[in-house]
């Protein structure tokens, strides 16, 4: 059921809650499904699978490792292709009780226009542009760590949708503010972030490293001070320009949301915590409740961004 | 390549919060442990398994095979070894305590047209859905043989068989007590020079077995164990020109089919290399779709 004191806006757009699933955590969007008592409407958004232009088989096993408190994972865009993706996995999704937000990665800029030019004629409510994919050969984070090709890629996808448009950011680049900047120039409407933070881990049995790819991207809630910290940073550049922000890593409660909100997210990410407990966003929607009752706020919107100056 | 699309995922995954009802343990760090979960059981099939959280500090659940789904109790029961942080953790809950399960997960064994042979294979962390799938095939009238190997010490006390099984060597009689009275002809393997138990691989007595049998006759293969042991079975198995299912694992996350985490390389039916997720596709794939990439036991 819609809660009024949870809505949250990007935008033109209007999210019943300002939980949203993230790429990479729910498949094409119905997967969580299969959970007996799951319920769509208490999530804003579900950000669908990372999509590109040709099918991807991703990489090899093992694709994943747990480290103390976060996971370590190296997919590799596993997915069918745009085509498939348009064709077939699109019309399945049931668009009246949240939003669905495609996730696009390119090798090239022409192949991030391409798929902003496919999915802008589709259901898709808005389009999230991963510059920051730590776990692929080409593209990914090569084009988040610099921003000036992160703001090329924004204008190329700019120029084909007028959909809105979501930059998912890497955590590598240092200058977090500096790069939105760049990309709220270049167009872009929304930021998330973070992506995941690139790490390893060696299976000292078998004396190589645990994961197939080699390397991966650390999620979970040991990267969560990384998130808060970019966020903070770059909510500076975005708030007086009106760009929302949806602040995610390592949230698991109620309580990690509101920080997240303190530092200056609009709406929140959630994504390893489902893999422990894929219906976590219904007890995250109820606490969030409980906190506005408590601190007699009126709406999720009612708390607003920590800043020094006073 | 080529992916196939998947049909519109129907609820079927029950998340409840699981009594511990009883705790044995075994040989080897093993751990026999009986979990009330109705929602679960009322749904389980054998080669299906649950996603159990060992600790609340995890930060990820941990997949066990089921062994035994009992009807009338609401239980199940899940056989395991402690291997690592997970399964360490989870060897400290006791009678009583709770834990966040949800299942039943996967595409389970497939049961064969009326008549059929079957062969059961199941080593060391395979051997609970195999046993779990030999009785559901004994309950179905199939009369399932069933060879199992370990090499820490069984959880249970062989006594030596008394169903007569002419294929296989006279010395090796030693059987697991649940199955033989269920009927069903069992075996087990040891390198550990065990009384009764044949001294190889599982798949070695297979070997042995087969050569025995009718050959035109048709029998289903199935079994679940390290990959090496899979790869030997699938090999036997495509040797007879038999089909085998195998119940396979690898590191799993979600176990929903969120996070594609636990792929596997398979051929498709077109002879395409895909990947597929052993949580929601698998974990039971035929032998002749796997590309394994390790070596079969010898």
């Amino acid at each position: 059921m819609t809660d009024e004191r949870l809505v949250v806006e990007l935008r033109d757009l209007k999210f019943t809650t300002p939980l949203m699933l993230l790429s990479g955590c729910d498949g094409f969007g119905q997967e969580h499904e299969r959970i007996v008592g799951a319920d769509t409407s208490l999530i804003g958004a579900v950000f669908l699978k990372g999509t590109t232009v040709e099918p991807r088989l991703g990489n090899p096993a093992h694709r994943l490792w747990e480290t103390p408190s976060g996971l370590l994972n190296a997919i590799g865009l596993q997915n069918p292709g745009v085509d498939v993706v348009i064709r077939d996995l699109l019309p399945r999704l049931d668009t009246r009780t949240t939003h669905y937000i495609a996730n696009i990665s390119g090798a090239t800029l022409e192949e991030y226009r391409e798929l902003a030019r496919r999915f802008d004629e589709t259901v898709v409510s808005a389009i999230e542009i991963n510059v920051s994919c730590p776990n692929v050969k080409a593209g990914g984070m090569q084009f988040g760590n610099d921003p000036d090709m992160c703001a090329r890629v924004i204008e190329a996808c700019r120029s084909v949708t007028g959909k809105p448009l979501i930059t998912k950011l890497t955590p590598a680049y240092h200058d977090t503010a500096l790069l939105a900047q760049k990309c709220i120039d270049a167009g872009t409407d929304a930021l998330s972030l973070i992506n995941t933070v690139s790490g390893m881990a060696f299976d000292i049995r078998k004396r190589q490293p645990a994961l197939g790819f080699g390397q991966g991207g650390l999620s979970g809630p040991a990267i969560k001070p990384i998130a808060l910290l970019k966020v903070h940073q770059a909510a500076r550049i975005c708030r007086p320009r009106g760009i929302p922000i949806i602040g995610q890593g390592g949230i698991t409660c109620a309580e990690d949301a509101i920080e997240f909100f303190l530092a200056g997210a609009d709406a929140i990410g959630i994504g390893t915590a489902l893999f422990y407990d894929p219906l976590i966003y219904k007890r995250i929607h109820e606490d969030l409740l409980d906190y506005l009752a408590q601190h007699q706020l009126n709406r999720i919107t009612d708390i607003k961004p920590w800043s020094k100056q006073k | 390549m080529k992916q196939t699309v998947q049909a519109n995922p129907a609820p079927n995954l029950f998340r409840e919060m699981a009594r511990v009802v009883d705790v044995t343990t075994g040989p080897g760090h093993q751990y026999l442990l009986r979990l009330l979960a109705p929602q679960c059981v009322a749904h389980a099939q054998p080669g299906q398994f649950v996603q159990l959280r060992c600790h609340d500090r995890l930060p990820l659940p941990r997949p066990f095979s089921i062994f035994s789904a009992d009807d009338q109790t609401g239980c199940i029961e899940i056989l395991y070894k402690v291997v690592g942080v997970g399964t360490a953790l989870l060897s400290r809950v006791r009678k009583g305590d709770e834990l966040a399960l949800l299942g039943p997960i996967g595409r389970g064994f497939s049961f064969p047209a009326s008549g059929q042979q079957t062969l059961l294979l199941g080593g060391g962390v395979g051997i609970p859905p195999v046993v779990f799938l030999a009785l559901e095939l004994r309950k179905r009238g199939f009369n399932p043989v069933v060879f199992l190997g370990s090499e820490i010490g069984w959880t249970f006390r062989p006594y030596p068989s008394r169903i007569l099984t002419p294929s296989l060597p006279s010395h090796v009689v030693a059987c697991m007590p649940v199955l033989e009275e269920a009927g069903i002809v069992s075996r087990l393997c040891s390198f550990q020079a065990r009384p009764g138990c044949f001294e190889g691989w599982v798949t070695d007595l297979a070997s042995h077995y087969v050569r025995g049998l009718d050959s035109s006759r048709e029998v289903l293969w199935y079994a679940c164990g390290p990959d090496g042991m899979l790869k030997a079975a699938a090999l036997l198995a495509a040797r007879a020109e038999q089909t085998i299912e195998l119940c396979v694992e690898e590191h799993m996350a979600c176990g929903w089919g969120g996070c594609a985490g636990c792929c596997v390389k398979i051929r498709d039916r077109h002879g395409a290399e895909t990947m597929r997720r052993v949580c929601v596709d698998g974990p039971v794939f035929f032998g002749h779709e796997m590309l394994f990439s390790t070596e079969p036991t010898p």
